[in-house]
């Protein structure tokens, strides 16, 4: 008896179909990229950043924003900053209460 | 001038409100041998609390100010820097990380406010209960508060090793 082996016709490729394809992996690649960055720590930093850059932004006219500063300025600056919070007592201020 | 009767009513029931909720969220009850003695803690705290509140409102302030003219000043720094060439991206997340923790501490200061008058408007006699998961939220409010004003202070004590002396050196080069 004779076989007779026949071999199976290859698909085509539908080039609208693979297309479609592409496009929906990579939506979904996308949204997982998003979805990921939306939840990490570097999205939180951005969100904090954007946001004091914002209420600053419009609250600097009594400042000077614009002079050139010197090496020296800002020593004195970082010198005399920690001063003003060194006061603060905050475990007197918002220890327990004993209530 | 008096208050509306219909408002105040309806002050007293947010306010019974918001302690019921505590109450459930921190299921707390008293046995009713104890009941007497929280009722009379109750009464006699009032006025602390009353003096307390105002003393932290104060501190809190005081805090916010701080913080947020320094906020003020250090941008005031970074923008002066970059008008000159010089990078000062260093200063951003200070500002940040300030920004953070104040927020939330003004949020909390808020609560505490709010929390003390509710506890100095419950009705001792017959709600002790309220008055009891008043008192837990409102200590553990404070205790927020303490960290956050901790951590306040720590990232301004601690800002010329992380931020500033490195743009000193970069404007001294």
């Amino acid at each position: 008896m004779k076989l007779i082996f026949r071999h199976p016709k290859p698909k085509e490729l539908n080039l609208a179909w693979m297309i479609g394809l592409t496009i929906a992996v990579s939506a979904v690649l996308v949204f997982i990229s998003f979805f990921v960055f939306l939840n990490s720590g570097a999205y939180a930093t951005v969100k904090q950043i954007s946001a004091a850059q914002q209420v600053l932004q419009s609250d600097l006219d009594d400042i000077d924003t614009t002079s050139p500063i010197q090496a020296d300025d800002l020593e004195y600056y970082s010198r005399t900053l920690p001063q003003r919070v060194k006061s603060f007592n905050d475990a007197a201020d918002f220890g327990p209460t004993g209530l | 001038m008096g208050v509306a009767p219909n408002v105040l009513a309806e002050g007293q029931i947010d306010s019974k409100d918001r302690l019921m909720e505590l109450q459930d969220k921190r299921s707390v009850s008293i046995l009713p041998q104890d009941r007497a003695v929280v009722s009379e803690q109750c009464i006699n705290n009032k006025q602390t609390i009353k003096t307390l509140q105002t003393a932290t409102d104060e501190s809190a302030k005081k805090r916010i100010a701080t913080y947020g003219a320094i906020q003020k000043e250090i941008k005031a720094i970074e923008l002066r820097m970059s008008k000159q060439g010089a990078d000062a991206s260093e200063v951003d997340l200070l500002i940040g990380k300030l920004q953070q923790s104040l927020d939330t501490f003004t949020e909390k200061s808020r609560y505490s406010q709010q929390l003390a008058e509710d506890i100095t408007a419950v009705d001792c006699i017959n709600s002790p209960e309220l008055y009891k998961a008043g008192i837990v939220e409102y200590n553990q409010t404070r205790q927020e508060m303490f960290t956050l004003a901790s951590e306040l202070k720590v990232t301004v004590l601690l800002s010329p090793q992380t931020t500033f002396n490195p743009l000193i050196n970069r404007l001294r080069i």
